[in-house]
């Protein structure tokens, strides 16, 4: 290597570049060639490229439990696709049949009808023997965190790694990392027991880590946790997806959750999806009412004596704004352009993946042909109107 | 309390007592050999557990059943047969290991199944999602997690074979059993069967707390 010339010494995905093993690297060529700087640069290209890619695609997936005395349909027909780098989240009610789904995935429940495919493969085809090489490229957690009590943190990390036949001193490596990335590094040796309910699902985070797995599904795993350490444990799976382009599904009752992650989410009830898209989509205009229930939880809501009143030249509004119009005055150009007055109830901006969303709550005042006039130019600027009466 | 009592205590105490633990003991272990694979499948050939089979859960079930429905003076008498084919007589010491072994079988069986049900589903679940198969389950997850509580079985199935071996002495088995039997009850001997009682309290005790300190020590719950 000569000076001012400049090379790449090193190619391979994020993940591999910046774990120990690679850092040492460098710094051995620092010091043996003097004057050679070592600049890092951050591509992630094979992330990018791979992202949209096709992850996880749940294709008219029923299942049917068939009791003594009555069935029930956990499942109908449900159509789900996650693309590579999502965090996909499922919302809904107990029994709605989400953590089923998900367990459908890496095949804990067998789907009575359809098609799973993950990675491309059809997980409902597999072998015993391929499912279960399918099954550790699946990362999986739990609202219990399901750590095995007789063995320490290194244990339960490391026990993924020996039923995969990973030699110890890879395991001692990996182990590592995780510890790091996981910030367990001092409790290495402590059993689960010892441990706080955010300290064990972290624990979690880094056995169902690994095995370098593709996907990380997550049944209800902050469900038993108090509101910091959930959002702790949040920052720390998006940090995951980010870092490592990991694809993640999580299982939620909690809208909460969904806000503060996730990129896309599906609503379910009774075993069926009712609405599904973009997150920042589905929060500016719910369809469905369960929908609307949920995104109700995490906003604000009108006092109920606003609906009262039957006065015609009254009316309430919920207006949604998303993206660049939620930076526009639409709403003083429509005061001054048609002559209503805007009494503002409610409001708030929320950040959602980068994208903004705006939520108000207006009750307009004016003749009604003007308010009508004002509602069609909302429309017009692509705000999204919801008139509510009781 | 003679010279005559003393001496005799003196003379069989130590060597009977070595007799009852040898006893014991190898049954004890021929009983978790037999025991153990039984309890285990027991368990795994249940519904939803990792390895449904329902027939064969029903046929062990119920050999277990029958093991445990003899009483064990009968037991004893009637596989002389058998215990005459395995160890080429069907009294002494020796000879008494094999009923011993064969009734504390089912239990021992029994003991390991309730002991492997305690294990929280979530656990086994996760395993499984990790893409473990049946043989890593049990030896990595089950036999683990189950430990403190398999060692308290084994404290009661041992404390129980101390019983048995009492009864032992009746086919010529040694033992404090036959202490009690040949000199406590056949020649009225008040003193030495006291002394036998105390001693089999103490040795109960005993295995109960090693069994107790064992489970405690290796429990991280």
């Amino acid at each position: 290597m000569k000076p001012g010339n400049p090379h790449i010494c090193e190619g391979a995905n994020s993940s591999c570049v910046f774990s120990s093993k690679m850092r040492e690297k460098h710094r051995s060529l620092f010091r043996r060639e003097r004057g050679c700087f070592i600049v890092r640069v951050y591509i992630s290209f094979d992330y990018d490229i791979e992202r949209g890619k096709s992850m996880i695609r749940i294709q008219n997936v029923s299942k049917t439990f068939t009791g003594a005395q009555d069935t029930v349909h956990a499942l109908q027909n449900v159509n789900i696709h996650v693309e590579k780098g999502d965090i996909f989240g499922i919302v809904g009610l107990s029994g709605a049949g989400k953590s089923t789904l998900v367990r459908c995935i890496n095949r804990l429940e067998e789907p009575t009808q359809g098609t799973i495919l993950v990675g491309g493969k059809d997980v409902t085809k597999l072998t015993d023997k391929e499912l279960r090489t399918m099954r550790k490229k699946i990362g999986m957690i739990f609202q219990h965190f399901n750590l095995l009590s007789c063995r320490t943190v290194a244990g339960n990390i490391a026990y993924p790694m020996e039923i995969d036949g990973v030699s110890s001193r890879d395991r001692e490596e990996r182990m590592k990392e995780l510890l790091f990335l996981v910030e367990l590094e001092d409790k290495m040796n402590v059993y689960p027991a010892q441990l706080s309910g955010g300290q064990k699902q972290r624990v979690g985070i880094a056995r169902a880590l690994a095995n370098h797995p593709d996907v990380l599904l997550c049944d209800e795993a902050t469900s038993a946790l108090d509101p910091k350490t959930t959002k702790a444990i949040l920052k720390l799976l998006k940090q995951i997806n980010e870092k490592l382009g990991l694809t993640i599904v999580i299982i939620t009752h909690e809208m909460e959750v969904i806000k503060e992650i996730c990129t896309k989410v599906a609503v379910m009830e009774g075993g069926e999806v009712v609405e599904q898209g973009w997150v920042a989509d589905v929060f500016a205009n719910p369809t469905h009412d369960t929908t609307k229930s949920f995104v109700q939880t995490v906003t604000h809501e009108v006092p109920a004596e606003f609906f009262s009143h039957q006065d015609p030249t009254k009316e309430l509004l919920r207006l949604s704004f998303k993206g660049s119009c939620a930076k526009q005055p639409i709403l003083s150009q429509m005061i001054r352009k048609f002559d209503v007055d805007a009494n503002i109830l409610l409001g708030g901006v929320d950040h959602l993946q980068q994208m903004i969303v705006g939520n108000l709550v207006v009750e307009l005042s004016g003749e009604p042909d003007k308010i009508v006039k004002a509602v069609e130019f909302l429309k017009d600027h692509q705000v999204q109107c919801e008139v509510l009466r009781l | 309390m003679t010279a005559e009592n003393i001496k005799l205590m003196i003379n069989l105490l130590p060597i009977e007592t070595w007799n009852t633990i040898y006893m014991v003991l190898s049954a004890t272990l021929i009983a978790v050999l037999m025991g153990l694979p039984i309890g285990i499948l027991l368990v795994i050939s249940e519904k939803n557990h990792i390895r449904e089979m329902p027939l064969i859960n029903g046929i062990l079930s119920f050999i277990v059943n029958v093991g445990r429905s003899f009483p064990f003076i009968i037991l004893m008498i009637a596989i002389i047969p058998f215990t005459r084919f395995i160890v080429g007589k069907s009294l002494g010491t020796t000879a008494a290991i094999v009923p011993l072994a064969i009734a504390a079988a089912p239990f021992v069986a029994r003991v390991i199944e309730t002991s492997l049900k305690e294990i929280d589903k979530g656990i086994i679940e996760a395993a499984v999602s990790m893409g473990s198969n049946t043989w890593q389950i049990i030896v990595k997850v089950l036999l683990p997690e189950a430990l403190p509580s398999i060692v308290l079985g084994i404290t009661l199935t041992i404390v129980n074979l101390v019983g048995y071996s009492a009864m032992a002495g009746v086919m010529g088995g040694g033992g404090l059993g036959k202490v009690a039997i040949q000199y406590g009850y056949q020649r009225y001997n008040g003193f030495l069967m006291t002394i036998t009682v105390i001693e089999l309290i103490i040795l109960v005790q005993l295995i109960q707390w090693i069994g107790n300190y064992i489970s405690k020590s290796i429990n991280k719950k």
